[in-house]
């Protein structure tokens, strides 16, 4: 069963171990947390991708790639994303636990050497990350950037994200922009790897049976090479700054996609508000007893989707559905009408449960996967407490109905982005 | 308890789990897994997208396409109300999907295991099907369509699917059309389903926090026994050759992509040994560190959307690559010759043992999953394949096993490409 320890190896670096032995691989990250900020964001989205790529010793992907997929095809990850006002940058590794080796092979303490070179020895030209590489790796993410619009509904949602927080680092999209990207030299990627490995808060998660001690001195041992001075970072809850905001685009959709965008304005000084405004969220819009799914979707046919999800950093809820285009405003309505209705207090006793015994039931489930328990722990790694699954669901299911209500009355709407086709309606 | 149990173990992974001839003629799976605090369950039959047309007692039986889909939308609502409110009370996490060749109904739940398995064998065998009831879900399943309408990744491989195939309905989108769905009614529906779903040609898989004995009871208690009967399945004879060698979709909206399938033989089923040896020789002619690989992506033919996948099913098989490109012709015709070399000269030896470990973790990775677990054990029952077995296939392959798959698999001169030209660039 797993356990979870924490210790901070140096200032700003902790590793975070979850020891579990129920599985046959294991997963070895290295979380770097910088500010969000528009001039950097794009460069260190590169930077991740030159990092995962190749090293001093494995000079181009293919070395590399063969290296890797010679320890039983472990994968390498190298990812950027977005939480709260940070820029998560993962390199990990991901691989056969050593137990099942063919031949006995120690395959966990290879991985993290090698993640190691990835991270501290890149492969260089004098102070300047390689020109051919970089150019490959920018292509890659251009590339990246503009498929991002294949997929309608994930698309729809960076739109309204964007909309809604224009003037906050929120609104900053995790790799950058396009002319960013495009922009990025290989000296500024040095620049960055550098000021990666001096400022960025870190933590090392091993999710498995790795012996997380040994890990944890080989990391020291490189760390304790660079010049550490790495600062404080939080994040700032999310508030209206003037009316809501709109936009609609137009682009050759067969179907609509509709987001609105929620402040939800917690009391920030209250431990327990985000647990309410998170139970909110899923009676609004979160399972299929949910209001929006048994309403807007089953009651109404206007949806094959209608959901909402509680962003716990910046305290947002999303609503999101996918609705024929001459039902857009009578989606929207109805979606307004579910809310109105939690804050008047309309919900019953079944609805409320449905959303709790939906959080109890899955805190088992999340601790039976690499990928489950590795999200939830990376998640939390900025809270002020870290809890387990069963104590997160606990604190669910603390709140009160009258707790709901009050959360929803928090709740003012910030932004509606709409992508719709481009045909005059017959 | 009259059932037919046998044990299955696998020693290198120190993994068992039990199948059960079970007397009404259901196939059920118990997999234990020590430690675990969840399970996961699955329910599903033999009867997909693919099977609109078939001989059911004596009666030949013509469906609308899509029905397989609305089918498994319709059967979560019973007289005595709908399945997601009863595990609404559970805190069960439900789901349902329809494939090619399956539908499966699923949960997930770490706590009322016994009162879940209940609600699903009780509502997958209640159906209740009213004129009412089937037209309302047209307005959801017709949202679901438009969604995929919109997804350049779907309609590549569909318009594959329809240039490989000249009659086969994999060439069909599995929810079918706006107007193949408007034909649906609750006769047509009970017809599909007394035909497909009886214990005969239905599997049920448990995973996880589980013993035999308590799904044994309920299988016992709950599942009705079926009469024997079974339904013949009927597909048009397919051509060995392609319908058309390319297929282009004009996408605004979307960057450009590709997919390009090799069209196998379709009556070849694959055992353990051959669909090890299959994913070996995939994984040796083009993973990340192929040598094809490395030509596409330093000529800048692909990037990291580039991938592979084997596609079976009764009467198609097939391999597919696809990716995004800049330049699908030259990507599709660099892909080709390196099959052709492959064919001529057969698989690097060092690139085939690289794959084959990777291969072996791949499928032994999947035992830390219930789902994982339960989703490949439905796999196997249905395509008559034993898991285990497949995993130690894949550590012991051999080259020419690889090689006899390639030749089988991938024949250069049999191919279509399917091109989403997007309208971003």
């Amino acid at each position: 069963m797993e356990k979870f320890s924490r210790r901070e190896l140096s200032p700003g670096i902790y590793l975070n171990s979850i020891k579990d032995d129920r599985f046959k691989s294991c997963k070895i990250s290295v979380n770097m947390y910088m500010p969000m900020k528009n001039d950097t964001a794009a460069e260190n989205a590169l930077l991740i991708q030159l990092l995962g790529r190749s090293c001093r010793e494995y000079p181009d992907y293919m070395s590399l790639n063969r290296e890797v997929n010679r320890l039983y095809g472990a994968a390498i990850g190298a990812d950027c994303t977005k939480i709260g006002d940070l820029q998560q940058l993962v390199l990990s590794v991901s691989g056969l636990d050593d137990r099942y080796a063919l031949n006995g092979e120690k395959l966990s303490q290879e991985l993290v050497k090698l993640l190691c070179k990835m991270l501290f020895e890149p492969k260089l030209e004098g102070e300047a990350f390689a020109q051919y590489d970089t150019q490959q790796e920018r292509r890659k993410l251009l590339e990246l950037i503009e498929s991002e619009i294949n997929e309608k509904r994930g698309y729809a949602i960076t739109q309204c994200v964007s909309l809604m927080c224009e003037n906050d680092s929120f609104g900053i999209r995790r790799y950058g922009s396009y002319e960013q990207v495009k922009a990025v030299t290989p000296q500024q990627l040095y620049t960055a790897w550098k000021r990666l490995l001096e400022t960025a808060v870190i933590n090392i998660v091993v999710v498995g049976n790795p012996d997380a001690g040994v890990i944890g001195e080989m990391f020291s041992e490189k760390f304790s090479t660079i010049n550490r001075r790495p600062e404080n970072y939080s994040t700032r809850m999310f508030k209206l700054d003037s009316g809501v905001k709109e936009k609609t685009e137009e682009q050759e959709v067969m179907q609509s996609k509709l987001v609105m965008g929620f402040a939800c304005n917690i009391d920030e000084n209250d431990p327990n508000s985000a647990d309410r405004a998170k139970l909110m969220t899923l009676v609004l819009g979160g399972t299929p007893s949910s209001k929006l799914f048994t309403n807007v979707r089953e009651k109404e046919s206007l949806c094959y989707y209608c959901a909402a999800s509680y962003n716990r950093q910046k305290s947002i809820v999303l609503i999101d559905c996918g609705v024929e285009k001459q039902n857009v405003e009578k989606a929207k309505k109805e979606i307004l009408n579910q809310l109105e209705q939690m804050k008047k207090g309309n919900i019953s006793e079944f609805e409320i449960n449905a959303a709790k015994l939906a959080v109890a039931d899955s805190s088992g489930i999340v601790t039976d996967s690499i990928g489950g328990i590795d999200k939830f722990y990376t998640s939390q790694l900025f809270e002020k407490e870290i809890i387990t699954p069963e104590q997160a669901a606990e604190r669910i299911n603390a709140v009160t109905a009258e707790q709901i209500v009050e959360a929803a009355n928090c709740v003012e709407l910030a932004a509606v982005y709409l992508l719709t086709d481009n045909k005059e309606e017959l | 308890m009259e059932a037919n149990i046998q044990e299955i173990r696998n020693e290198r992974l120190n993994e068992k789990y039990y199948k059960i001839e079970h007397k009404t003629g259901l196939t059920v799976y118990v997999f234990p897994k020590e430690g675990y605090k969840s399970s996961y369950a699955v329910y599903g039959t033999d009867f997909g997208s693919v099977n609109t047309h078939f001989m059911s007692d004596g009666r030949e039986i013509i469906s609308p396409d899509g029905i397989a889909h609305y089918l498994e939308h319709k059967l979560f609502e019973s007289e005595d109300g709908d399945a997601f409110a009863k595990y609404a009370v559970t805190g069960a996490n439900a789901n349902a999907y329809t494939s090619f060749e399956k539908t499966c109904y699923l949960f997930s739940c770490s706590s009322n295991l016994e009162e879940n398995l209940r609600i699903l064998l009780g509502f997958v065998q209640q159906p209740y099907f009213t004129d009412e009831t089937v037209k309302k879900e047209q307005g959801i399943i017709g949202q679901e369509i438009r969604m995929y309408d919109d997804s350049p990744d779907w309609r590549v491989m569909f318009n594959l699917l329809g240039g490989m195939y000249h009659n086969h309905p994999v060439k069909t989108d599995i929810a079918g059309t706006v107007e193949s769905i408007a034909e649906i009614t609750p006769e047509k529906l009970y017809e599909c389903y007394n035909s497909f779903y009886t214990p005969e040609n239905m599997a049920l898989c448990v995973v996880g926090d589980v013993d035999v004995e308590l799904v044994l009871r309920l299988v016992d208690e709950i599942v009705k026994p079926g009469d024997g009967k079974r339904v013949e399945k009927i597909f048009p004879p397919e051509p060995k050759g392609v319908a058309s060698e390319y297929v282009e979709q004009v996408f605004p909206g979307s960057v450009t992509m590709f997919q390009l399938g090799f069209k196998a033989d379709g009556d070849m089923r694959l055992d353990e040994r051959q669909a090890a040896a299959c994913e070996v020789m995939l994984f040796a002619l083009a993973s990340n560190s192929s040598p094809l690989y490395e030509e596409l992506m330093n000529r800048d033919l692909i990037n990291e959307s580039f991938g592979y996948e084997q596609l079976e099913g009764p009467g198609y098989n097939g391999v597919l690559f696809s990716g995004e490109s800049k330049n699908p012709q030259e990507a599709a015709k660099t892909i080709k010759k390196y099959v052709a070399d492959a064919c001529k000269n057969g698989i690097n030896k060092e690139d085939f043992e690289i794959a084959k470990k990777a291969i072996y973790a791949e499928y032994a990775s999947y035992l830390n999953s219930v789902s994982a677990i339960g989703g490949a054990l439905i796999g196997c029952d249905f395509t008559g394949r034993e898991l285990f077995r497949t995993i130690d296939e894949a550590a012991s392959v051999k080259l020419e096993d690889a090689n006899e798959m390639l030749r089988l698999m991938l024949d250069p001169e049999n191919t279509t490409l399917s091109v989403i030209k997007g309208g971003t660039e």
